[in-house]
């Protein structure tokens, strides 16, 4: 009869020093803190990179004698609200344009550093369309800021080509990009808006993030426990414990302890980083949020006791920590089966979601893009606990077995011998 | 139910352990603690236990004596229902041991370690409830302890950083903090300095003084001599001696003294033969002849003595003694 008592004292043990940790503190929080944190440098760095960095005056020689010096730098808007103005327009530019009346003058100046770059208007620029542009020998790559310089270039070409012709709405309409309006028809005929390209991004990588999450947190939590036993064999704490408690409940106070520190820096990471991809994991957003936890759960209790079961052979950190990641293709291997199945809900599929091993994960991957059914979930959480009962049965007999063996761990022919003997 | 067994006693030697009823020679055997009786083990091809038997009383310091690998940690084992025996029944506190009966045992195993990057006072707290103490309970008798044992002072240290000494003051804490029954100590005192010996000596001694059943587990003879009232000799898996420690003694003594006196030796007639020796003479009685003839011979003879002590035999030399014999 297992003592609940001692399970939880195991448990509460377990999860207090584990979760006080400087390592896993380290990894819980430092994790989503790197990645947030990159995240913000990466985007600052890509606004500075739009943005023009330095205010800059370019030199401008027109020999096709089209540009209207009034327009060159002050070109305004005169119908159009001003919110439509984008900050590539002239107004909000940092670029001076400076006509030189030859290109001699404009190299002169440009050698001189009095601008930072010269465009040469070609004389056949009507029929041609040529502008060279002359910079200082640089090996630094110029960037988006010759892209703003020549939008603005641009935009003042049309507006003297246009000036005394055209004016109005006309002119203004002329020289403003126009407004494309998207739209989708979905499969029953319905017109929407189209989805924004952030969603569409998050609605493909979104399902993904969610199971490799959920994956880890499987792996993650059957790893901590692999780690307490191998430390503990390696300080030799193994006899005391079992001085005090059953086998069975040590084995079930640390895979309730551990599982929880497990699920405790996975609700973390899903509450920083995975919380905000809800929405647009769209209509399997609620078959994630209902039955992802119960196959982490159950996939969790499977692995545990594998690799408690296998893991106690190990009488140190390092071996337990090189033995557990052949443990992690067990658990991450429906990701790559499936990746060459025909499909999610191919037979392949359901196979792989109908064995216990590769039961939880492969679930958690169909149940992100919505691919798995109510037949599914029954069929799947069956053989989840079918495995999971054998599972533990196995650990507990490989833990009386091995709990007191210390040195080098033994082959697979040795360890069929052990257990035939302890039969 | 023990699967209880006939005592055979060697006449030369009643002491001799071969197959003992422990109730059939045991004062303490009817009240035991702790009752084995015709235990076996064998790991594969290799007999670790052979058919041993004894008793631990409450209110005794048992020594389970023998070289390292002589089966006393199997032994132990089996006890705590670690292992299970492949013959022969073990009971503790008049029964089969169940789960719950492990929170009346406190038990210091060989291969001991403790909980090393975490601080002392909280490790012993978790060993405290693991036996089913309260927190409460659990916090006041570590404080009782550490403070017992001078470790106060380190009790919020993590135990690495801790001397090796302490480091086992606060293993061996962690086998009694919750005050049980019956306490099984294997190599307590292994790696000791002599001061520490000498301070968990007097721990265990007061375990015993409380009427806690202390087996005391070692391959240090000496220390054994000095605990324990009664042993088991256990050699190669056999039990070799088993009981009182005085009475082994008295059955494996050489029957020699060691004298310093100018006397002719050779004429007394309860003289076997001397050997001279750094402290005088190495005297040899006869097998009928006692120390106190000797004595009576030199002073009737007149002859000065000026020293004359009987020589103990050791619980080592017994022990080489019957291996030897054996052999």
């Amino acid at each position: 009869m297992i003592s609940l008592k001692k399970v939880l004292t195991v448990a509460r043990y377990e999860f207090t020093t584990t979760a006080m940790r400087k390592s896993f503190l380290l990894i819980a929080l430092g994790m989503p803190l790197i990645i947030v944190g990159s995240g913000m440098v990466g985007t600052l760095m890509s606004t500075r990179q739009l943005k023009p960095a330095l205010s800059q005056t370019i030199a401008v020689v027109d020999q096709a004698k089209i540009l209207k010096p009034e327009l060159l730098s002050a070109y305004k808007k005169e119908n159009l609200p001003a919110e439509k103005d984008s900050f590539l327009s002239v107004e909000q530019s940092n670029v001076k344009f400076a006509p030189y009346a030859d290109l001699d003058r404009a190299l002169s100046a440009l050698l001189k550093e009095e601008v930072s770059a010269c465009y040469l208007i070609e004389a056949d620029y009507l029929t041609s369309g040529n502008i060279t542009t002359f910079t200082r020998e640089s090996k630094l790559p110029s960037g988006g800021q010759r892209t703003v310089i020549k939008d603005q270039l641009y935009d003042s070409l049309r507006a003297s080509l246009l000036d005394e012709r055209v004016t109005g709405a006309v002119r203004d309409r002329l020289l403003e990009k126009p407004e494309f309006q998207s739209k989708e028809v979905s499969p029953d005929g319905q017109i929407r808006p189209e989805t924004t390209l952030t969603r569409k991004f998050f609605s493909l990588v979104g399902p993904i993030f969610f199971f490799i999450m959920l994956t880890f947190s499987i792996f993650v939590s059957s790893a901590y426990l692999l780690q307490s036993l191998a430390l503990e064999k390696q300080n030799r704490v193994i006899e005391v414990l079992l001085s005090s408690v059953t086998h069975e409940e040590l084995l079930a106070g640390k895979i309730l302890g551990l599982g929880l520190v497990g699920f405790l820096q996975t609700g973390l990471y899903a509450a920083l980083l995975g919380y905000p991809i809800l929405p647009f994991l769209g209509e399997s957003g609620w078959n994630v949020l209902l039955l992802s936890p119960v196959y982490v759960v159950l996939g969790y209790l499977l692995f545990a006791s594998l690799m408690a079961g296998t893991g106690i052979f190990f009488s140190g950190e390092q071996e337990a920590n090189q033995f557990a990641g052949l443990w992690l293709l067990v658990v991450s291997a429906p990701a790559f089966f499936l990746g060459f199945a025909p499909g999610l809900d191919s037979w392949v599929a359901k196979s792989l979601s109908y064995f216990p091993l590769t039961a939880a994960t492969a679930m958690l991957l169909r149940l992100s893009w919505a691919k798995a059914g109510m037949l599914d979930v029954l069929l799947s959480v069956a053989a989840l606990i079918v495995g999971i009962h054998l599972a533990i049965r196995f650990a507990a007999r490989m833990f009386r077995l091995a709990s007191l063996m210390y040195g080098k761990p033994p082959n697979l022919p040795e360890l069929l011998r052990i257990i035939r003997a302890a039969e | 139910m023990i699967n209880g067994r006939l005592a055979h006693i060697d006449p030369a030697h009643p002491t001799t352990a071969s197959a003992l009823d422990p109730s059939a020679l045991d004062p303490v055997a009817h009240e035991g603690a702790i009752v084995v009786a015709g235990v076996s083990k064998s790991f594969g091809s290799t007999t670790a236990v052979d058919n041993v038997s004894f008793t631990v009383g409450k209110g005794e310091v048992f020594g389970l004596v023998g070289p390292n690998g002589a089966g006393k940690t199997t032994l132990i084992r089996m006890i705590m229902n670690i292992f299970r025996p492949d013959e022969g029944g073990i009971r503790v506190f008049g029964k089969a041991l169940a789960p719950e009966d492990k929170d009346r045992i406190g038990y210091l195993p060989e291969e001991r370690g403790v909980y090393t990057k975490q601080k002392a006072r909280f490790v012993l707290e978790y060993f405290a409830q693991l036996k089913g103490l309260s927190r409460a309970d659990a916090r006041s008798n570590a404080e009782r302890w550490l403070k017992k044992l001078d470790l106060w002072e380190v009790r919020d240290r993590q135990i690495q950083e801790l001397s090796k000494g302490n480091q086992q003051k606060v293993q061996l804490i962690s086998a009694v903090i919750a005050d049980p029954e019956v306490v099984i100590l294997d190599e307590p005192l292994s790696g000791l300095d002599p001061v520490n010996v000498r301070v968990l000596m007097s721990v265990i001694r007061e375990l015993a003084a409380d009427g806690k059943a202390v087996l005391f587990s070692s391959h240090q003879m000496n220390l054994v001599e000095i605990l324990c009232q009664r042993v088991l000799m256990i050699h190669r898996g056999k039990a070799m001696l088993y009981g009182n420690l005085d009475r082994i003694r008295r059955d494996y003594s050489d029957n020699a003294v060691l004298v310093q006196t100018g006397a002719a030796l050779d004429d007394c007639p309860f003289v076997l033969k001397t050997l001279s020796h750094e402290q005088g003479r190495k005297v040899y009685l006869r097998h009928e002849s006692h120390p106190e003839d000797l004595l009576s011979w030199l002073i009737h003879r007149g002859s000065g003595v000026k020293f004359f002590e009987q020589l103990p035999v050791k619980l080592e030399e017994i022990f080489i003694k019957i291996v030897e014999g054996n052999q």
